[in-house]
Protein backbone atom coordinates (compact mmCIF):
# COMPACT_ATOMS: atom_id res chain seq x y z
CA UNK A 1 0.00 0.00 0.00
CA UNK A 2 1.28 3.10 -0.84
CA UNK A 3 2.44 5.26 1.92
CA UNK A 4 2.50 8.73 0.43
CA UNK A 5 0.20 9.93 -2.48
CA UNK A 6 2.37 11.75 -5.27
CA UNK A 7 -0.52 14.05 -5.67
CA UNK A 8 1.21 17.57 -3.77
CA UNK A 9 5.15 16.95 -5.64
CA UNK A 10 6.73 20.60 -5.67
CA UNK A 11 8.87 22.05 -8.70
CA UNK A 12 10.60 25.31 -8.30
CA UNK A 13 12.68 26.69 -11.41
CA UNK A 14 13.97 30.03 -11.87
CA UNK A 15 17.51 32.03 -13.51
CA UNK A 16 19.41 31.96 -9.90
CA UNK A 17 20.28 29.89 -7.85
CA UNK A 18 18.02 28.06 -4.93
CA UNK A 19 14.86 29.05 -6.64
CA UNK A 20 11.76 29.87 -4.65
CA UNK A 21 8.97 30.25 -7.40
CA UNK A 22 6.72 27.49 -8.10
CA UNK A 23 6.27 26.06 -11.34
CA UNK A 24 2.29 26.22 -11.53
CA UNK A 25 -0.12 24.00 -13.54
CA UNK A 26 1.90 21.03 -13.66
CA UNK A 27 -0.41 17.89 -15.08
CA UNK A 28 2.63 15.04 -14.31
CA UNK A 29 6.17 15.33 -13.10
CA UNK A 30 9.17 12.78 -13.30
CA UNK A 31 12.19 11.87 -12.26
CA UNK A 32 14.13 10.13 -14.40
CA UNK A 33 18.46 8.88 -15.87
CA UNK A 34 20.86 9.11 -12.99
CA UNK A 35 22.01 5.83 -14.83
CA UNK A 36 25.20 4.05 -12.96
CA UNK A 37 26.67 1.93 -15.65
CA UNK A 38 28.20 -0.82 -14.30
CA UNK A 39 31.91 -2.34 -16.05
CA UNK A 40 31.55 -5.98 -17.38
CA UNK A 41 33.93 -8.20 -15.50
CA UNK A 42 32.67 -11.58 -16.34
CA UNK A 43 36.06 -14.31 -17.38
CA UNK A 44 36.26 -17.69 -17.97
CA UNK A 45 36.89 -18.39 -14.29
CA UNK A 46 32.96 -17.08 -13.63
CA UNK A 47 30.83 -20.56 -13.53
CA UNK A 48 26.90 -19.60 -13.30
CA UNK A 49 26.70 -15.50 -13.40
CA UNK A 50 28.15 -12.44 -14.61
CA UNK A 51 30.17 -9.92 -12.68
CA UNK A 52 30.19 -6.20 -12.76
CA UNK A 53 32.64 -3.46 -11.05
CA UNK A 54 31.16 0.00 -10.58
CA UNK A 55 32.86 2.61 -12.40
CA UNK A 56 32.18 5.07 -9.59
CA UNK A 57 30.19 7.09 -11.80
CA UNK A 58 26.72 7.63 -12.37
CA UNK A 59 24.72 9.89 -14.67
CA UNK A 60 22.84 12.87 -13.32
CA UNK A 61 19.10 13.48 -13.02
CA UNK A 62 16.70 14.43 -15.23
CA UNK A 63 13.20 15.85 -14.43
CA UNK A 64 10.04 15.38 -17.04
CA UNK A 65 7.32 17.93 -16.77
CA UNK A 66 4.12 18.07 -18.20
CA UNK A 67 2.35 21.23 -17.73
CA UNK A 68 -0.97 22.69 -19.17
CA UNK A 69 0.65 25.71 -20.91
CA UNK A 70 0.05 29.16 -20.20
CA UNK A 71 1.74 31.32 -22.57
CA UNK A 72 1.33 34.17 -20.13
CA UNK A 73 2.43 32.16 -16.92
CA UNK A 74 6.12 33.87 -15.92
CA UNK A 75 8.07 30.68 -15.38
CA UNK A 76 6.50 28.98 -18.28
CA UNK A 77 7.44 31.67 -20.39
CA UNK A 78 11.35 31.61 -19.01
CA UNK A 79 11.36 27.83 -19.46
CA UNK A 80 10.95 28.27 -22.93
CA UNK A 81 12.78 30.88 -23.39
CA UNK A 82 15.64 29.35 -21.57
CA UNK A 83 15.62 26.35 -23.85
CA UNK A 84 15.50 28.31 -26.62
CA UNK A 85 18.52 29.98 -25.78
CA UNK A 86 20.79 27.48 -23.68
CA UNK A 87 20.48 29.08 -20.69
CA UNK A 88 21.62 27.56 -17.65
CA UNK A 89 18.31 27.14 -15.18
CA UNK A 90 18.22 26.36 -11.43
CA UNK A 91 15.04 23.42 -10.46
CA UNK A 92 14.32 22.22 -7.21
CA UNK A 93 12.10 19.04 -7.02
CA UNK A 94 10.31 18.83 -3.38
CA UNK A 95 8.93 15.37 -2.86
CA UNK A 96 5.48 15.27 -1.27
CA UNK A 97 6.63 13.01 1.73
CA UNK A 98 6.28 14.12 5.46
CA UNK A 99 9.89 15.23 5.54
CA UNK A 100 9.41 16.84 2.29
CA UNK A 101 12.61 15.28 0.71
CA UNK A 102 13.49 17.25 -2.38
CA UNK A 103 16.84 17.64 -4.99
CA UNK A 104 17.99 20.61 -6.37
CA UNK A 105 21.04 21.69 -8.95
CA UNK A 106 21.76 23.34 -12.13
CA UNK A 107 21.22 22.66 -15.55
CA UNK A 108 19.76 23.01 -19.20
CA UNK A 109 15.75 22.24 -20.27
CA UNK A 110 16.82 20.11 -23.44
CA UNK A 111 13.23 19.61 -24.70
CA UNK A 112 9.97 21.47 -25.42
CA UNK A 113 7.29 20.16 -26.96
CA UNK A 114 3.70 21.19 -27.31
CA UNK A 115 2.17 17.82 -27.91
CA UNK A 116 -1.44 17.30 -29.53
CA UNK A 117 -3.17 20.40 -29.62
CA UNK A 118 -6.79 18.85 -30.64
CA UNK A 119 -9.38 20.62 -31.39
CA UNK A 120 -11.10 19.15 -28.22
CA UNK A 121 -7.88 18.53 -26.42
CA UNK A 122 -6.20 20.36 -23.45
CA UNK A 123 -2.88 22.93 -24.51
CA UNK A 124 0.25 21.23 -22.60
CA UNK A 125 4.03 21.05 -22.64
CA UNK A 126 6.23 18.14 -22.18
CA UNK A 127 9.63 20.03 -20.72
CA UNK A 128 12.92 17.74 -20.16
CA UNK A 129 15.33 19.44 -17.49
CA UNK A 130 18.84 17.77 -17.28
CA UNK A 131 21.30 18.34 -14.58
CA UNK A 132 24.61 19.24 -15.55
CA UNK A 133 26.38 18.65 -12.01
CA UNK A 134 25.58 16.82 -9.34
CA UNK A 135 22.36 17.42 -7.28
CA UNK A 136 22.17 18.23 -3.83
CA UNK A 137 19.60 15.92 -1.93
CA UNK A 138 18.05 16.92 1.43
CA UNK A 139 15.63 14.98 3.46
CA UNK B 1 46.52 26.07 -2.56
CA UNK B 2 44.00 24.21 -1.22
CA UNK B 3 40.46 25.15 -2.11
CA UNK B 4 38.50 27.42 0.29
CA UNK B 5 36.34 24.92 2.65
CA UNK B 6 33.39 26.20 5.35
CA UNK B 7 32.33 24.55 8.40
CA UNK B 8 28.70 23.75 8.60
CA UNK B 9 26.41 22.55 10.73
CA UNK B 10 23.54 20.10 9.36
CA UNK B 11 19.73 21.67 10.46
CA UNK B 12 18.01 18.76 7.91
CA UNK B 13 17.30 14.86 8.72
CA UNK B 14 20.09 14.77 5.85
CA UNK B 15 21.79 16.78 3.23
CA UNK B 16 24.22 14.83 0.26
CA UNK B 17 25.58 16.32 -2.83
CA UNK B 18 28.11 13.82 -4.25
CA UNK B 19 30.50 12.04 -1.38
CA UNK B 20 29.57 15.15 0.78
CA UNK B 21 26.90 13.88 3.29
CA UNK B 22 25.53 15.32 6.43
CA UNK B 23 23.15 14.37 9.08
CA UNK B 24 21.15 16.67 11.44
CA UNK B 25 23.34 17.98 14.13
CA UNK B 26 26.50 16.78 12.95
CA UNK B 27 29.47 19.75 11.92
CA UNK B 28 31.77 18.84 9.16
CA UNK B 29 33.63 21.07 7.29
CA UNK B 30 33.39 20.72 3.35
CA UNK B 31 34.13 22.71 0.31
CA UNK B 32 32.81 26.31 0.30
CA UNK B 33 30.52 26.15 -3.10
CA UNK B 34 29.07 22.84 -1.05
CA UNK B 35 28.67 24.60 2.23
CA UNK B 36 27.26 27.45 0.53
CA UNK B 37 24.67 25.37 -1.33
CA UNK B 38 23.45 23.49 2.13
CA UNK B 39 23.27 27.17 3.69
CA UNK B 40 20.80 28.29 0.75
CA UNK B 41 19.01 25.39 1.10
CA UNK B 42 18.43 25.68 4.51
CA UNK B 43 19.96 22.20 5.05
CA UNK B 44 22.92 23.53 7.42
CA UNK B 45 24.34 26.92 8.86
CA UNK B 46 27.96 28.43 8.86
CA UNK B 47 29.83 27.49 12.16
CA UNK B 48 31.88 30.76 12.45
CA UNK B 49 35.96 29.65 13.89
CA UNK B 50 36.01 30.12 17.79
CA UNK B 51 32.43 29.10 18.42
Amino acid sequence: MAKYPAKGVIVKYAATATPTTEVTNKAEVGFEDGERELIPSTTHENTTVKTYLDSGLRDTFAVMLRLLLDPADTIHELMRSHHSAGTLGYLTLVLPDAGAAQWAGSGYITSYQIEGMTPEGELAVRIRFKYTSVETFTA
Amino acid sequence: MDAPTITVKITRKLVETGPHRGTKGQQLTVPEDVGRHWIALKAAVEVKAGK
